[in-house]
């Protein structure tokens, strides 16, 4: 279709309005074919996946047993012993926990923030 | 003796740009005198303002240049010509600036800028979450909105729209205007300085100051399209993304989006080339170079060069300031688009994706994936959006890209 052939204005508008069709289809179309080229790249280099995953999940499960399961006293304070004893690299003999808190997440919150700014 | 002097002083005085101005004022001084105040506004939102100054600076600066009379460092009539620009002349006669200009006309700069903007980008998120690809292109909305709105005002000659009565110019303007919407300013200026070269200033002034606005104008919109129950989603952490589908991922989208659209090779096949020589580790001093001293290199060029590009006559007409609105609906469309597009994907996936990563879906990165991330934060301070929303942030670079290609295919050369 020659362009120049267009003369009143809703001729004109009509090739417009064809047109953004078109372009939005062809985006969303191109768009669609990198993502599904994407999800096969995924099959063909996913191998490994399986054995990360596992051991992300036991430390995720760990740090919720710590935070959550408060009723075990015994346990938790056997791991902030140690915790404490690894920081400051004594033997965890010379360290007593007497009192523990769980405290606000607004530190961490603030803290997880600040490094996300840092990066952007 | 004191006669000569004299004579000296008075015809000294005479070859000033003060004379110059004040001469003839009332034909076409005043003009000058406007833009020079025009671009010393810019200078103050890009210093005082901070309105990216990395651009908006030298854009201004090379305005205030362009417009001081008799300064010769920059000559728009040797590109503004019927046909084809004769690149001897403007060796032979041009100033500095016409010298850099060739690098905005001949569509070398915004390539390089993509380069480096490629050894920058991290598609890791989009990797890690393929279907935010289709927020960068529902992001697009505003362009194909904006396009058609300056159609319109071709077609029936409004504010100078179509005036010289060639259909072709009013698609040609109508989309580098639209473009605007895609909130990247190398592909606006690719765009403009093929199909409407007389623009360019214009465009470049509004798509970067909107781009600097982006924290004002998308927050209100963000709020009013979603629900406050919609903007609380807390989205699943990203998977891992390997090294492999790292280094696949920019050859694989170079041969799609190539093969498909070529219009947009050298915008889409220097991203990926720059993305390529950071994912692929190997290269790490062209990585670089090419994110630092190349792209700070040319974004001096291209600023100074697109500011000096607005001379009276193209800038102080009324297509201008209709350009400064276009540019703000074209905005706020692509950020309707990508909401509209994230609210729907929130209902398919059973409330799993925040919609107002969707905003995020123009191109402007990282400032708009950070604008999802400070409103989300808003209502659930302990959601974290920055990384979801980066994803269709950079979907949305590629987004515009082959935007520009589809323009670049229908309008070129008619």
């Amino acid at each position: 279709m020659n362009i120049y052939d267009l003369n009143t204005p809703a001729e004109i508008i009509s090739y417009g309005i064809v047109i953004s069709i078109e372009g939005m289809l062809v985006v969303f179309a191109i768009l669609i074919l990198i993502m599904l080229t994407i999800y096969a790249m995924k099959l063909f280099s996913g191998e490994k996946k399986p054995k990360s995953k596992a051991v992300e999940t036991v430390t995720t499960e760990e740090v919720a047993t710590t935070a959550e399961e408060t009723v075990d006293e015994g346990e938790l304070i056997a791991v902030l012993t140690a915790a404490v004893a690894a920081c400051m690299g004594t033997s965890s003999a010379g360290v007593n926990i007497r009192s523990y808190k769980k405290v606000s997440s607004a530190w961490g919150n603030a803290a997880k923030r600040e490094v996300l700014d840092n990066r952007f | 003796m004191f006669e000569m002097l004299v004579d000296g002083l008075s015809s000294f005085a005479m070859k000033t740009g003060v004379a110059e101005i004040a001469m003839d004022f009332m034909s076409g001084g005043w003009k000058t005198l406007i833009m020079l105040i025009i671009a010393c506004v810019l200078l103050y939102l890009a210093i005082v303002k901070q309105f990216e100054p990395l651009l908006l600076l030298p854009i201004a600066f090379g305005m205030l240049l362009a417009n001081l009379p008799l300064g010769q460092v920059m000559h728009p009539e040797l590109f503004m010509v019927e046909g084809d620009i004769d690149y001897g002349r403007v060796l032979h006669e041009g100033g500095l600036l016409d010298i850099l200009y060739m690098g905005v006309k001949l569509g070398v700069y915004p390539p390089l800028i993509f380069l480096g903007i490629g050894c920058m980008t991290d598609f890791g998120p989009l990797i890690a979450n393929p279907k935010s690809i289709l927020l960068g292109a529902a992001a697009q909305l505003g362009v194909f909105v904006t396009f058609l709105g300056a159609v319109i005002l071709g077609a029936f000659c409004i504010a100078g729209f179509g005036a010289d009565g060639n259909v072709a110019t009013i698609f040609k303007e109508a989309a580098s205007i639209g473009i605007i919407g895609g909130a990247d300013g190398p592909t606006a200026i690719f765009v403009t300085k093929t199909l409407a070269p007389g623009l360019l200033s214009a465009i470049a002034v509004a798509a970067y100051s909107y781009m600097a606005l982006i924290p004002l104008i998308q927050p209100p919109l963000m709020r009013l399209m979603t629900t406050k129950k919609e903007r609380q989603i807390v989205m699943e952490q990203l998977r891992p993304v390997t090294k492999i589908e790292k280094i696949i991922f920019p050859i694989a989208v170079t041969l799609i989006v190539i093969l498909l659209v070529p219009d947009s090779a050298s915008l889409v096949g220097t991203l990926m080339l720059g993305n390529l020589i950071k994912e692929s580790g190997v290269a790490e001093r062209l990585c670089k170079t090419a994110q630092n001293e190349l792209m700070n290199i040319i974004t001096i060029f291209l600023g100074t060069t697109v500011g000096a590009t607005a001379t009276a006559d193209t800038f102080l007409t009324p297509k201008t300031l209709l350009i400064i609105c276009l540019g703000l609906i074209a905005f706020s469309f692509s950020t309707i688009g990508g909401l509209l597009f994230g609210k729907i994907m929130c209902k398919a996936t059973g409330g799993k994706i925040n919609p107002l990563i969707g905003s995020a879906g123009v191109s402007a990165v990282p400032m708009a994936a950070r604008v999802s991330q400070v409103v989300g934060q808003e209502e659930n301070p302990t959601n974290y959006l920055l990384m979801h929303a980066m994803g269709p942030n950079v979907a949305g670079v590629i987004g515009s890209a082959v935007t520009a290609g589809v323009f670049l295919a229908n309008f070129t050369g008619i």
